[in-house]
C-alpha cells in the first residue's frame, strides 16, 4: 500500500510496467529475431518519434482510439501524440521522406506504443510492437508477401502452431453497400464480435457468410450463391490465402470474414494471429490503400505488427550469464584478457 | 490425437446447478469430487472452473477459460468484449428502479441519487437518457440503501420482488431484461473455433434451440 510521498515516487503511473531483468532480455531476444527475420526479407530498419501532432492523425481514428489515445501540449500551446498506433505514424514518415520513384518501400519498426485502457491492471496499456510495413506493394501478391512474412516470423520465435484467420474489410463493406447499411463502424464492429446481423436489415445467409471461417474452396464453393456485388471481393480474397498457404510452413491460413481489422484506415485484407496459448491476438495487420494519400501520398500499402510482449516465448535459457574475471587481477590486465576473449565470442564482464 | 479440452467457467450460485444440468444433457457429465472448484468430464472434452460470478468474465477475458456461463448483467459491467455464443433458456430477469412504497416516482428532469451493484449499466442507461445520476456503488444488499437513508433509489436485478417487498421497496421502473449468456473468449474461440462450434451446436440443441 502507498502510505507516504516517499512510497509515492517509487510507484509506478497506473498502466506502466517496469521490466524485470530477465523479461527484458526475453523481449530484446523476440526483437533480435524478429529483426533478423524481416532484415531476410529485405525490410529496413525505421525509427518513429515519440511524440506528434494529435489534429494529423485525429481523422484518422475511429472515436474509440481517439478515447484511448495520451496526449499532452508542447510549449505553444499545441496538442501533441503519444505514439498510440506505429502504422500511422510509418505512414507520415514515409510520406514526408519517400519519393514516388523510390516505391515500393519495405520497412520494418520495432517500438513501444500507450494507450490508455478502460480498465487496467500494471502493463496493459503499455504495448511492444514489431512489425513491417510494404509501402507501395499493391495486389494479392504484396498482401501474400506480409502474411508469408509474418508466418515466417512467428517460426523463427517457435510458434509454430498459430493460426493466422485472414478476412477482407473490402468485402464487409461491400456487403454493407449491398445491403444499404448507414452506419458502416457499427456494422464492422458487429461483424468482428460475430454477433448477428439481421438488426441491419442483411438476410440470414449473408450473416452466416460473415461467420465463415474456414479455407477458400470452401467459401468459392458458395460464391455463386451470392450477390455478385461481392464476387471481386471473394475471389480477391481466396487469392491471397491460395498465395500465401503454400508456404506457411506450420502456421496455418484460415480464411475468417469476421476479420475486418480493428482500424478505420484498413481498406482491403485484414488478418490477426492467434496462438493456443495466448489469450488474445499475437499480431495483427492488413491492407491500407488510402492512409498515406491523408499525408499527401498516394501509396497502397500493406502490413502487420507483432505485439511481442503477448508472445508466448519463454525465456531463452540458454543464454548462460556472462563469466567475471578475478577482480584481484590489476585492471589493465583484466580489461586486456576481457577484449582478447570478446574477440573470440566469450562474454566476459570485469568483476 | 488427445486434445487439451474445452475450459468452460460456470458461476457459482444460482446459475451453477442450472449450468450443470445443461451441459449434463448436452452429454458433457461434470464430475466435480468435494469442494474442488474444477470439475472434469468423463470423456476429457470438457473442463469446468467454477468461479465468483462477477469474477466469471475476467477468467474469460483472460483466456484461462475459454467460455463462460454468465448473465448479460454481469457481462455489462466487465466492460469487456466477448462474444456472445448462445442466449440460455434460464435465469432471465429484470434490471430494475426501485424505492420506498411511500415516495414518488423520480422524474427524468431531475438528477437521481441511486445505490447500485450494476454502476455501469446505471451510468450509461440514465446519461444516454440525459438524466444527470449520482451513484453509490455497493457490492450487495443494495435494499438496505433507501431503507437507510444511503440513497432514495436503487438499481438492482428483481426476480420475484419478495426481497424489495420485505423492505418496504416497489419497482418504480423496469430498464431492462436480461438474460444468461454463453460466452466466448474472442482469440481462444478463433483458434479453436471448430471444436467450440461442435460444443456450442450441442448445447443449443439441448436447450431447445436447435
Amino acid at each position: 500500500m502507498i502510505q507516504s510521498p516517499a512510497h509515492a515516487r517509487l510507484a509506478l503511473p497506473t498502466g506502466t510496467r517496469s521490466v524485470q531483468l530477465r523479461d527484458t532480455a526475453r523481449i530484446v531476444g523476440i526483437s533480435r529475431t524478429l529483426a533478423a527475420g524481416f532484415d531476410a526479407w529485405g525490410y529496413e530498419p525505421t525509427e518513429l518519434p515519440m511524440v506528434d501532432y494529435f489534429d494529423v492523425y485525429r481523422r484518422l481514428m475511429t472515436d474509440a482510439h481517439a478515447r484511448r489515445t495520451y496526449r499532452a501540449f508542447d510549449r505553444s500551446g499545441d496538442l501533441l501524440l503519444l505514439r498510440s498506433d506505429c502504422t500511422l505514424f510509418v505512414a507520415k514518415q514515409l510520406s514526408l521522406h519517400v519519393k514516388r520513384s523510390d516505391l515500393p518501400v519495405r520497412v520494418r519498426y520495432d517500438a513501444q506504443i500507450v494507450r490508455a485502457e478502460a480498465r487496467h491492471d500494471i502493463a496493459t496499456n503499455e504495448y511492444h510492437q514489431a512489425g513491417v510495413e510494404l509501402v507501395g506493394g499493391s495486389g494479392a501478391e504484396a498482401d501474400a508477401e506480409v502474411l508469408i512474412v509474418l508466418a515466417d516470423a512467428l517460426q523463427r520465435l517457435g510458434l509454430r502452431n498459430t493460426a493466422i484467420h485472414l478476412g477482407s474489410r473490402r468485402l464487409a463493406l461491400a456487403i454493407a453497400t449491398h445491403a444499404a447499411i448507414i452506419d458502416t463502424e457499427a456494422f464492422l464492429d458487429a461483424v468482428a464480435a460475430r454477433r448477428d446481423l439481421t438488426a441491419f436489415g442483411l438476410d440470414p445467409e449473408l450473416t452466416a457468410t460473415l461467420r465463415f471461417i474456414g479455407h477458400e474452396d470452401e467459401l468459392n464453393a458458395k460464391l455463386l450463391a451470392m450477390p455478385a456485388a461481392l464476387h471481386a471481393a471473394i475471389e480477391e480474397l481466396s487469392h491471397i490465402a491460395a498465395l500465401a498457404r503454400p508456404h506457411s510452413g506450420s502456421v496455418e491460413i484460415r480464411v475468417d470474414l469476421s476479420e475486418v481489422g480493428g482500424h478505420d484506415y484498413y481498406s482491403g485484407a485484414a488478418f490477426s494471429a492467434y496462438h493456443p496459448d495466448s489469450g488474445s491476438a499475437v499480431a495483427r495487420g492488413g491492407r491500407y490503400d488510402d492512409l498515406l494519400a491523408a499525408f499527401g501520398m498516394d501509396a497502397p500499402s500493406v502490413g502487420f505488427s507483432i505485439f511481442t510482449r503477448k508472445l508466448p516465448v519463454p525465456n531463452d535459457e540458454s543464454i548462460a550469464p556472462s563469466s567475471a574475471l578475478d577482480g584481484a587481477v590489476p585492471f589493465h590486465q583484466r580489461v586486456a584478457t576481457a577484449m582478447q576473449q570478446h574477440t573470440q565470442g566469450t562474454r566476459v564482464r570485469l568483476s | 490425437m488427445n486434445q487439451a479440452p474445452i475450459t468452460v467457467a460456470l458461476p457459482k450460485g444460482r446459475l451453477y446447478e442450472r449450468s450443470r444440468e445443461l451441459l449434463a444433457t448436452a452429454g458433457y457429465r461434470l464430475e466435480q469430487s468435494g469442494r474442488e472448484l474444477v470439475a472434469t468430464e468423463t470423456n476429457g472434452e470438457v473442463r469446468a472452473i467454477i468461479v465468483k460470478n462477477s469474477d466469471l468474465p475476467t477468467y474469460v477475458q483472460h483466456g484461462i477459460a475459454d467460455l463462460g456461463i454468465c448473465g448479460s448483467d454481469v457481462i455489462y459491467e466487465s466492460g469487456e468484449t466477448f462474444y456472445e455464443l448462445l442466449d440460455l433458456p434460464f435465469g432471465q430477469t429484470k434490471m430494475c428502479l426501485c424505492g420506498r412504497k411511500d415516495d414518488e416516482d423520480p422524474a427524468d428532469s431531475s438528477a437521481l441519487h441511486v445505490a447500485t451493484k450494476f454502476a455501469r449499466f446505471t451510468r450509461d442507461y440514465f446519461h444516454t437518457r440525459g438524466v444527470p445520476v449520482d451513484i453509490i456503488e455497493l457490492g450487495g444488499s443494495v435494499e438496505l440503501a433507501p431503507v437507510l437513508g444511503l440513497a432514495p433509489y436503487i438499481v438492482d436485478l428483481v426476480e420475484t420482488g419478495g426481497t424489495l417487498r420485505a423492505h418496504g421497496l416497489e419497482i418504480k421502473r423496469e430498464l431492462a431484461h436480461t438474460n444468461v449468456r454463453l460466452i466466448a473468449n474472442p482469440a481462444r474461440y478463433k483458434y479453436f473455433y471448430s471444436r467450440i462450434d461442435e460444443f456450442v451446436a450441442r448445447v443449443a440443441r439441448a436447450a431447445g434451440e436447435d
